[in-house]
């Protein structure tokens, strides 16, 4: 990897340019008008940003801090109106005319976008557009903007840039297309990259990787970076200051550890108290903020803060607090009580304790399934695969291959359990539940729900009988209910599929309400009045009206906000346990499957690499894919981060369609690299089977069964299948550390 | 917070009434459909009503409009030939969007052979010149009073084509919602899920499909009448009034002023409405943002 050497001088000059202030952002409003009134979504920000430094800007969604970065780039809509000072390099960029910060932007400012997938043209090459970035700015000849496209991509980690700078965005996938996209971002040297949730639309590994090149990006061109994201790991993980934004305001501000550590302002305590961790894995609740937060089309009067707030008062009523140094040199927080919160050194567990997993509500409402038994198999899937065929051709339509989305995955759930299904996407876990939901045979294996094996459904009434046991909760809250109906008929809906009388119906809809924690003046509701925590309860309301036993749980918070998460992810441990309910619940993320399941299943390209009780996979991983996924998760602890050693998959995903031959970990494997060359023969050309993740002796000692050790016999698979708790990896090399 | 944000009626009232051009044009349909269903009442003669004393009489205070070449009153006749045209939009206009929706909302749902088959009949329709299709059924017809049912049932036949195929795309990308699929595993039949949740989240472009076609079915029929195809003798449409009129346009341009004119602002008003309903459904058109 070869430097641009117009770069080597400025990265001496790291240090001494360091205290100089690139971007200086002076009480900042943005207002957008709206149908329902001006919606004021960032209220008087000030910050600066110096030169070499990464500022992360932490915030959710609705808490202005994109519109901060848009305001920055003068990219806002025109319904924008910008009050304030941006000044980069003492330069006014407020007022200033599209084409005075045309010359700027791609030049001065850079910008990362959060999604790859939309951000090139499709029909131009990507060198085509790496070099168009760099020439709108410098004339140098075609060949030399051409040379200077090839080293970028070589320094963001595209392998063969030679050939791939031929290639079309299409052909790359969403990690490389990031990487292009940040290469040009760093075409033209920029004093600033602004990356605006640049990692959200990845994969945990991908986004390992993105970070790392993001870093390596500003580094070579001493660039400041203003991280903007949602992600309390990430920022633990890139930035050096965070900024938190409430509201519209920031309400924290200081070095990453004062934030992290030493945090004074109940919302940020909160925040990073809600993310489930390492730490409160075995308890039972996160502990939540509730409520939401404030509407921006009338700004509030007192601390925005304050009707989620545990340390509320009169004081916090009266006015909006203002920023305050609280220590040298830079910590700020804007919170009426923060020299109590300093003086009883008060911490999240102290502010928002979570409350004792009582039977309420939720008990009292429904009395517990009569089915109970714990070792009753509520799902079994033998070998299940689900192939896809590939077609090509519109009026002779000939197959040109299969994608293997599931290809022979076995998976058991007993009543009352939660299965958590981990993987990166793409890697079957969403045909696996849509396989099951289906109700119809796999290409090959059996699907068993309730004893019932799925192939035997002759009749629609047995169908439907089955259905009604078996009910699903999606990603997104928002698509997944009708925005023409109101909360009452969505949550009524499938009650009048079966046939219950109005009567009926209307008693169960206020009972499923009150069993998600919402009241009954939401029945008159739809969808768009709902927040997205709300929309997800009301999913949750409709996917229990027919008292299922099983639920699958597709990423149900994934698409919410962090404040939020916890509250829904409390809620369904409750329900589990007052109503006996059984969850497949499908994550990509770790911590969280670490919170909610018992067992966990790792998925890789259609197979299950890992699979085990929850704490026997996340303690001791044995399948070097499980290895690199939890150590490319990000944790919200900038010491932990910082000295982590990762392992990170090499290269991305392959394509299901052809996946790679013998273990289909193999080609990003990397354990692989430490074997001999005979020990990685039997990795290429033999698919390994899900053996015993721990030495014999070992077993014995701790009592667990013991099967016939890797023969990918018929007898050990049996065996295998037997004990689901078993903590099994479909690796060669299990034991070898 | 929610209590700030507007019910969805709310808001496409609101974008809507600020559309001046679409407000004027609904209040000349509302007018228009006033007239025509008071007609009657509105004229002293019938429209088939003859007076030997005034045959090709330029407008007067007895016959404000003036009179036929057979001494009909063009006033009665316009108001006549009005409720006619309208009837004839506005059937056709429900007819075919009513085709367009289920034939593009079932191709989509269910795909497949359906799917084929469906877009097969609708390449075939759009082949086919109907204009002229329709001339020669319409024009070979006995006549009679029924006559102009036939015209709303080829006119239908050959106008839902295209908007069926909006249909059909729109259906997709609302398939893709996870609403439909939740619906699907609470075990909600195909058909159901059609009426139930595909449908009216494709309300918006239905309704404004169904505006357009009015004006479309209206000028279809003028056109076809203007040749001699329309609504046949005695009765009348604008259309065929045009017809009648424009032959002596010079010498008697009553016949033409009238109808011609109040076909003008029906179709101008009908197409201003259902701009304005579109842009006050599409929240990225220009209508919305500031206010």
């Amino acid at each position: 990897m070869h430097l641009i050497p117009a770069l080597k001088p400025r990265v001496k000059d790291k240090l001494r340019i360091m205290a100089t202030t690139l971007l200086d952002v002076q009480n900042l409003n943005v207002r957008y008008a709206n149908e329902a009134g001006s919606l004021h979504a960032v209220r008087g920000v000030s910050f600066s940003l110096h030169a070499g430094e990464a500022l992360a800007l932490v915030g959710e969604s609705g808490s202005g801090k994109s519109a901060t970065a848009m305001a920055i780039m003068g990219l806002q809509p025109d319904s924008a109106s910008i009050e304030g000072s941006i000044r980069l390099h003492g330069e006014q960029l407020v007022g200033a005319d599209d084409d005075a910060l045309s010359l700027l932007r791609g030049k001065s400012i850079a910008m990362v976008f959060q999604d790859p997938l939309s951000a090139m043209t499709p029909v131009y090459t990507v060198g085509e557009q790496l070099i168009e970035s760099i020439q709108v700015h410098e004339n140098g000849s075609l060949s030399d903007a051409k040379n200077r496209a090839v080293e970028l991509l070589d320094l963001v980690g595209i392998p063969e840039p030679h050939q791939r700078i031929n290639a079309y965005p299409h052909e790359f996938s969403g990690g490389m297309r990031q990487r292009v996209l940040i290469a040009m971002a760093m075409a033209n040297n920029p004093d600033v990259i602004i990356a605006d949730e640049p990692t959200t639309a990845l994969d945990v590994t991908i986004q390992a990787q993105i970070l790392d090149v993001l870093q390596i990006a500003c580094e070579q061109t001493n660039a400041a970076l203003l991280l903007i994201t949602h992600d309390l790991g990430v920022v633990a993980r890139i930035a050096d200051r965070a900024m938190v934004m409430y509201a519209g305001k920031i309400v924290e501000q200081g070095s990453v550890n004062t934030v992290f550590y030493d945090s004074c302002m109940p919302y940020t305590m909160g925040l990073l108290g809600s993310l489930p961790h390492a730490g409160n894995a075995g308890t039972n609740k996160l502990s939540a903020i509730e409520g939401n937060p404030p509407s921006l089309l009338t700004p509030p009067t007192g601390c925005a803060f304050s009707t989620r707030c545990p340390l509320v008062d009169s004081t916090c009523l009266q006015q909006e607090p203002s920023l305050i140094k609280i220590t040298e040199p830079d910590h700020w927080s804007a919170c009426a009580h923060h020299q109590i919160i300093r003086r009883d050194s008060l911490t999240h567990a102290d502010l928002f304790q979570p409350k004792p997993a009582t039977e309420s509500t939720a008990a009292k409402a429904l009395p517990l399934n009569p089915s109970g038994s714990k070792n009753e198999k509520v799902l079994e899937m033998l070998a299940v695969k689900k192939h896809y065929p590939l077609f090509k051709g519109s009026v002779f339509r000939r197959r040109v291959g299969t994608v293997y989305a599931v290809d022979g995955i076995d998976l058991t759930i007993y009543q009352g359990e939660t299965l958590g299904l981990v993987g990166e996407s793409g890697c079957g876990k969403s045909t696996t539940t849509l396989s099951i939901l289906d109700l119809e045979p796999p290409t090959h294996g059996t699907i068993e729900l309730f004893g019932n094996d799925v192939s035997t459904l002759d009749s629609k009434q047995k169908r439907l009988a089955l259905r009604r046991k078996l009910q699903i909760v999606f990603q997104d809250p928002t698509s997944s209910l009708d925005p023409r109906m109101s909360v009452f008929d969505l949550v009524a809906e499938p009650l009048g599929i079966f046939d219950y009388n109005p009567e009926a119906i209307s008693a169960r809809v206020n009972e499923l309400l009150m069993l998600v924690g919402l009241d009954d003046s939401y029945l008159a509701r739809f969808a768009q009045q709902l927040s997205g925590g709300q929309s997800q309860r009301v999913c949750i309301a409709r996917a229990l009206a027919l008292e299922p036993q099983l639920l699958i749980l597709d990423e149900p918070v994934s698409a919410l906000d962090v404040s939020i998460r916890a509250g829904i992810v409390n809620l369904l441990q409750e329900l589990k346990l007052s109503l006996g309910l059984s969850y497949l619940f499908v994550a990509h993320d770790l911590a969280l499957v670490r919170h909610i399941a018992d067992r966990v299943a790792v998925m890789y390209l259609g197979r299950i690499v890992e699979t085990g009780s929850v704490e026997a996979v996340y303690e001791n991983p044995a399948h070097p894919y499980t290895q690199c996924l939890l150590s490319a998760m990000p944790i919200a602890d900038p010491e932990v981060e910082r000295n982590r050693v990762r392992q990170i998959p090499l290269g991305e995903l392959p394509s299901p369609a052809s996946p790679p031959k013998g273990c289909h970990f193999h080609t990003r494997c990397p354990k692989k690299s430490r074997l001999s060359a005979d020990q990685q023969q039997l990795c290429v050309e033999v698919s390994p089977d899900l053996n015993p993740a721990m030495p014999i002796q070992k077993m014995q000692e701790q009592d667990m069964p013991v099967y016939d050790n890797h023969s990918g016999s018929e007898a050990s698979y049996q065996n295998t299948k037997e004990s689901t708790s078993a903590h099994t990896s479909a690796c060669h090399y299990n034991y070898l550390v | 917070m929610a209590e700030a944000r507007l019910k969805p009626e709310h808001l496409l009232l609101k974008r809507f009434l600020r559309n001046k051009t679409a407000v004027v044009g609904l209040i000349i349909i509302v007018a228009l459909i006033v007239i025509a269903i008071i007609g009657p009442w509105l004229s002293p003669f019938s429209y088939d009503a003859v007076d030997r004393q005034a045959y090709l009489q330029p407008p007067s205070l007895q016959h404000p409009m003036g009179t036929t070449q057979s001494g009909r009153d063009m006033w009665a006749l316009t108001l006549h030939g009005l409720r006619k045209s309208l009837v004839i939009g506005l059937v056709v206009a429900l007819l075919s969007t009513s085709i367009a929706a289920i034939v593009g909302a079932f191709a989509a749902y269910y795909g497949g052979w359906l799917e084929r088959f469906s877009l097969w009949i609708i390449d075939l329709l759009l082949v086919i010149p109907s204009f002229l299709l329709i001339a020669l059924i319409a024009g070979n017809s006995s006549g009679g009073a029924s006559s102009w049912l036939l015209l709303v049932l080829l006119l239908t036949l050959f106008g839902w084509m295209l908007s069926a195929r909006v249909v059909r795309s729109l259906t997709q990308s609302v398939k893709q919602n996870e609403y439909i699929a939740a619906a699907r595993y609470m075990g909600l039949s195909g058909p159901k899920i059609i009426v139930r949740h595909i449908l009216p989240n494709i309300a918006s472009l239905l309704i404004i499909d169904a505006t357009l076609n009015v004006s479309g079915a209206i000028l279809a029929e003028t056109s076809l009448a203007y040749f001699g195809f329309g609504v046949q003798p005695p009765d009348t449409s604008l259309g065929t009034l045009l017809g009648d009129g424009a032959r002596q346009l010079s010498s008697f341009p009553w016949l033409f002023a009238g109808p011609a004119t109040i076909i003008v602002l029906l179709i101008l008003s009908v197409n201003a409405v259902g701009d304005g309903l579109r842009d006050a459904f599409d929240p990225g058109s220009k209508a919305s943002g500031k206010g």
